[in-house]
């Protein structure tokens, strides 16, 4: 078993999971969750489980102390009659304390694990430059799955606890079903404690519609994992990997398809963890809406992996904008651009640390500290040119509400969104930059109109599967941007439409699915970052 | 009440059943359309070649070679014979591991009677998941699992049984691409013995009992490659085979090696035979099994008339 895609996964595992969840007690059914979640991690990653041990013995304890303080704070404060703002002062300085110790000891695992190597090839490369040979020598070692998931969710039941927007937990298994529920553990969503966990222990029993939800929706994130994700690799591989044989026009179109690859790879990925959550009644929160209908890159990473963007807004980019020396910033800001660029100065600052985050957590790796760079100049300028463009189309008429004008802005984010997955995608940032290079000084149609095309890796009927397949995830993405709830709608509808539904969905998968001996085993793409 | 609850139940239980009935429906229908009707490489398809032993519309066959990818790129039937006059197939697949090679072994036994089986050993090597046999009862009980990419086809060109089935090659895969080897001392002396897998042995065992018990007699063959094969595989396999009573056959070392030059005869730097290789592989052996075995020479025979027209074709389009 090696994701929630093996046969092992879902003959086996999920299948004793359902049954064993469905005849425990209702109070020990959350117990059933967690075995299954550490069992699953174990599976995956063996030994390794230590480390998300590490992390869930160090929030849950480093939780209860902090909670120990507020409440000693508490005490401490309806017993005072002054210094309160003293005891408040000093109580914050020991959390703060706390929470340190615990953001330091759960990154520095992620940092140590992920990006050790980076670093120590970054360090050689540096004493190479001031002439020395010293070469800084990392072995290979494995990563335990989910850890850049399951750390940033540590991160935030620790600071939410500092914050005092929820309780530290008393229950060592509850924190512990929280980071590794096993839907999740692999590519997210990046859930925060109070989202998750009062359905994730309420024990719900099982029920026919969460069930044939769950299963319809799992079938969903299958089909366009398996049949348009899988199947595009067979064009995306050869192009990104051989880039230097292909022009212009083939290296465009194959930022188009990897992008498409990804998209269909991480939410059918999503869609699969949302529909085994939902068998069991656990309500996980959404991760896209419809990214491709935004109409700026700033929407876009509001409907792309939407709980990393929340989780970097709320514990980077407010942390780091409402600081005392960002706030100093604006101020004199303020004082020399005046006021509608002087904020932007300071809200820079914390933009930067959110893409840089971004960028890395992603990999260790110079393309997606450019691909965090990227984003972090575009919405910038976006920022900083939507006042001018808002009166250059006043002054020229053109309504900016109108939908030509909308189209053009679509169309020109999805521009924008291919060119960054392009660089995301490629073997290194100067390859991606000679990609980008071919695009603009070699773009040809030629491989198009002599059929050339369909000798890379797809042919005619792939690309007919294809976007077919395309077709019905357009269909569902226009129903659910007009606010349709297509599942819910299905669930209401007959037995026989009902089940005619997951039933051919289920045989699409199994007839053009790109699984077998002709295609390379994928595994979710998301599980690697 | 209670009615209204037993009514509930009786009708999740016959939707349930429906759907299974439905779902089975569609795999069966599904399953028939997607099987391969005529020679697999030919076709594009990586696996069905395996399948098609049944293609030898005249006359049965006396030897059945099966294996991975070192079998089918070291063994030609039509090369053979044109050595010795006896008739072969060779039921090979790339990554073959040892359930599949029984799964074929018991579909060629149902329709043809070999005098002798070859196991090519390097699959004998290859470890495979627990799942493995699992997944195999699947893919043979429900062939649309394995053929299902075969869609593109189906429509247009095979749904109905093709009238020339027949594998013109017999399931060699010629190869004249070479990429010679740096490694020419594979074979180095050692006492060591390479442990084959419990799982593989058992499966072995299971493979040969089915040709004994249907007339035929099972041998193993090393087929010569720099890459996969050692003096430990050979010491285990020698054992197992000396355990079992088969009869074992190196082309790698002593007295039935073959003069592979590694300069000329390999595709891949020692991993697979080209063309040059299996041309040179496939006439010793076809010497040393028409011997030890008494194999017919079947060139005269009338029956057997479309090997002799194959063979012509093989010559002029392989190029010898």
């Amino acid at each position: 078993m090696t994701s929630y895609f093996s046969i092992l996964f879902f003959a086996v595992f999920l299948p004793l999971v359902v049954t064993a969840y469905g005849i425990a007690p209702r109070k020990a059914r959350w117990v059933v969750l967690l075995v299954a979640s550490y069992a699953f991690f174990w599976i995956l990653s063996g030994r390794l489980i230590v480390f998300i041990l590490a992390s869930t013995v160090s929030v849950y304890g480093l939780a209860l102390a902090l909670d120990a303080q507020i409440r000693q704070r508490d005490k401490r404060l309806a017993g005072a009659t002054s210094g309160k703002r003293a005891i408040r002062a000093s109580a914050k300085r020991r959390m703060r304390a706390i929470l340190t110790a615990g953001v330091l000891l759960n990154v520095g695992m992620l940092v140590a694990l992920k990006y050790v190597k980076f670093f120590g090839e970054a360090l050689s490369g540096l004493f190479g430059l001031f002439g020395h040979g010293f070469v800084v020598n990392v072995p290979p070692h494995d990563l335990p799955i989910g850890i850049s998931f399951y750390t940033l969710m540590a991160v935030s039941y620790l600071v939410d606890v500092y914050r005092e927007s929820v309780r530290a937990d008393r229950s060592l298994g509850r924190v512990a079903l929280y980071l590794s529920f096993f839907p999740q553990i692999m590519e997210g969503p990046i859930c925060r404690y109070n989202q998750t966990t009062e359905s994730l222990t309420a024990g719900e029993p099982l029920d026919r519609r969460s069930m044939y939800a769950g299963t319809v929706r799992i079938l969903y994130g299958f089909a366009k994992k398996i049949i348009v994700a899988d199947r595009l690799n067979a064009f995306v591989r050869p192009v990104f990997g051989g880039h230097y044989l292909f022009d212009g026009g083939v290296t465009a179109f194959a930022a188009i398809l990897y992008t498409l690859q990804l998209y269909c790879d991480f939410s059918g990925t999503m869609d699969v963890a949302l529909g085994i959550a939902q068998i069991f009644n656990v309500r996980l929160p959404r991760n896209f809406r419809q990214p491709f209908f935004s109409r700026t890159a700033s929407e876009f990473w509001k409907r792309w992996h939407i709980t990393l963007g929340t989780w970097l807004k709320d514990y980077v980019y407010y942390p780091v904008s409402l600081s005392a020396p960002c706030k100093r910033l604006t101020k004199r800001a303020r004082k020399v651009f005046g006021n509608r660029y002087g904020p932007l100065l300071a809200s820079s600052v914390a933009l930067l640390c959110v893409w840089v985050i971004n960028g890395l957590w992603h990999g260790a790796g110079s393309q997606y500290l450019f691909f965090g760079m990227y984003y972090f100049v575009l919405i910038m300028a976006g920022g900083l040119i939507e006042p001018i463009a808002a009166q250059a189309a006043l002054r020229l008429g053109i309504n900016r509400t109108s939908a030509p004008y909308r189209t053009f802005q679509t169309a020109r984010t999805l521009v924008i969104v291919f060119v960054g997955e392009m660089f995301f995608r490629a073997d290194g940032l100067a390859a991606g930059l000679a990609m980008f290079r071919r695009i603009v000084t070699d773009f040809s149609l030629r491989a198009f109109t002599s059929g050339a095309i369909f000798s890379v890796g797809l042919d005619g009927p792939d690309y007919l599967v294809v976007c077919l397949a395309l077709a019905g995830v357009l269909a569902v993405s226009i129903a659910r941007e007009r606010g349709r709830d297509v599942l819910g709608a299905l669930c209401e509808r007959g037995t026989v439409a009902r089940w005619a539904v997951a039933i051919a969905l289920f045989m699409a998968i199994v007839i053009f699915g790109a699984y077998g001996a002709s295609y390379i085993p994928i595994a979710p793409m998301y599980a690697k970052f | 009440m209670r009615n209204q609850k037993l009514r509930a139940r009786l009708g999740v239980a016959l939707t349930a059943l429906a759907v299974f009935l439905v779902t089975a429906g569609l795999l069966a229908v599904t399953s028939w359309a997607s099987l391969p009707k005529a020679d697999a490489h030919e076709e594009g398809t990586v696996d069905a070649t395996a399948h098609d032993a049944t293609g030898e519309k005249n006359g049965g066959l006396d030897v059945l070679f099966i294996g991975d990818s070192e079998a089918y790129s070291a063994f030609s039937p039509l090369e053979m014979w044109g050595e010795s006059g006896f008739a072969s197939r060779v039921i090979a697949s790339h990554g073959q591991r040892l359930p599949y090679s029984y799964t074929l072994l018991r579909e060629v036994l149902t329709t043809s009677s070999p005098r002798v089986v070859v196991i090519e050993t390097n699959s004998v090597y290859s470890s495979f998941s627990t799942l493995d046999p699992s997944l195999r009862f699947l893919q043979d009980h429900v062939p649309v699992f394995e053929y299902h990419d075969r869609w593109k086809r189906i429509l247009t060109h095979d749904l109905p049984k093709s009238s020339d089935s027949r594998a013109y090659l017999r399931g060699f895969v010629p190869n004249r691409v070479a990429k010679p080897s740096r490694n020419t001392d594979y074979m180095t002396h050692t006492r060591k013995a390479s442990v084959v897998p419990r799982e593989n042995q058992e499966y072995l065992r299971l493979m040969v009992g089915y040709c004994r018990a249907h007339g035929a007699t099972p041998v193993l063959v090393s087929t010569p490659s720099t890459v996969n094969w050692s003096t430990p595989r050979h010491n285990g396999i020698a054992r197992l085979a000396h355990g079992m009573h088969v009869g074992y056959i190196d082309l790698n070392r002593g007295r039935h090696k073959v003069d592979i030059d590694w300069r000329t005869d390999t595709r891949d730097r020692g991993d697979h035979l080209n063309l040059s290789g299996a041309t040179k592989v496939s006439r010793e052996l076809a010497l040393l099994l028409s011997r030890r075995y008494r194999l017919p020479d079947h060139r005269d025979d009338p029956t057997y008339a479309t090997w002799e027209e194959d063979l012509d074709l093989y010559r002029t389009t392989v190029g010898k």
